[in-house]
């Protein structure tokens, strides 16, 4: 996949695993890995660059006698989805569109 | 390698980068070797599966924005070696002599650099003459054709198709030559950005 297009996507797919709860690290890459790859090394700027943009905040809680940061998600990061969302109807469109013009041609 | 170890090796590689930085990269891999630990792994496994500390340190450092990396490199030059004071006030003194001499240098760059896209534009203009004349060409040759006599149709055909070859031939060079131009733009910023950030080993 294109690194550009993968980047943008990872970010949603991301923001979408905290969709249902606040989530931590290790379980965003295990929700995710069935969807597309994900490393720790890529996941780590991309949390900081969401947090950073306001998408999602980050707080601590205690697990096991240990600190663990967990992220969830702001009123920014559901509007980022949304947009997603909303772009890749249009993309589906054209998809169909050239689809059947290939369809037609063969 | 064990978490310990991991997590040094991970901190003497990213220890120049701001101090936030540095301790909030090593709470992110520290909570992941324990989360996968606690998943069932052995401690070798768990670093083991995290990539090379080189990697994550290459990974962090190209994530830094541009200006942090400038401040990092250029405490860490003058902490190096620090300039004595007679220095500075001789760089201070010196600066209409020096400070000409490098304005003179980078204009000569912009100069040169700004030469380069004329001579591209000026291909491209030619380019375009070449396409209006292969069309004129041939809409004369038609014209000409109904009107007057073939010699003339003849004519404005040759014409047309003259410009058009020579167009089609100068736009693939031209074309080759803009693109030519954006690379090496995008790779001396590359190289700037490199020389600022230091070599990858």
């Amino acid at each position: 996949m294109d690194i550009q297009l993968k980047r943008g996507i990872l970010d949603i797919c991301v923001l979408s695993s905290l969709l249902r709860e606040d989530s931590y690290g290790y379980k965003i890459i295990k929700d995710l890995q069935p969807y597309i790859e994900i490393s720790e090394s890529t996941l780590y700027p991309i949390l900081r660059r969401l947090e950073g943009s306001g998408a999602l905040s980050v707080y601590s809680a205690e697990h096991n006698g240990r600190l663990r940061k967990y992220y969830a998600i702001n009123q920014s990061g559901r509007e980022r989805i949304q947009e997603f969302l909303e772009e890749w109807k249009a993309m589906l469109n054209i998809y169909e569109y050239i689809k059947g013009e290939m369809n037609k041609d063969e | 390698m064990n978490k310990a170890e991991f997590l040094n090796a991970l901190k003497k590689s990213i220890s120049e980068y701001p101090v936030e930085e540095t301790e909030k990269s090593m709470e992110y891999y520290e909570e992941m070797i324990d989360d996968r630990v606690e998943d069932g792994m052995s401690e070798a496994e768990a670093v083991a599966s995290l990539g090379t500390v080189e990697n994550i340190a290459n990974q962090i450092k190209c994530e830094l924005p541009i200006t942090t990396l400038v401040k990092q490199k250029a405490k860490a030059k003058t902490q190096d070696k620090k300039l004595p004071v007679w220095a500075i006030i001789l760089l201070i003194l010196g600066f209409p002599f020096w400070g000409g001499v490098v304005i003179f240098i980078l204009g000569m760059i912009i100069m040169f650099y700004s030469l380069i896209w004329i001579m591209d534009i000026m291909l491209w203009a030619v380019t375009i003459c070449l396409a209006t004349g292969a069309l004129t060409g041939l809409i004369g040759c038609f014209v000409s054709l109904f009107r007057t006599s073939f010699g003339s149709a003849a004519f404005y055909l040759g014409g047309g198709l003259l410009c058009g070859g020579l167009g089609i031939f100068l736009f693939l060079g031209s074309s080759l030559i803009t693109k030519g131009i954006v690379h090496g733009t995008k790779k001396c910023f590359l190289g700037i950005k490199q020389t600022i950030v230091g070599k990858e080993n």
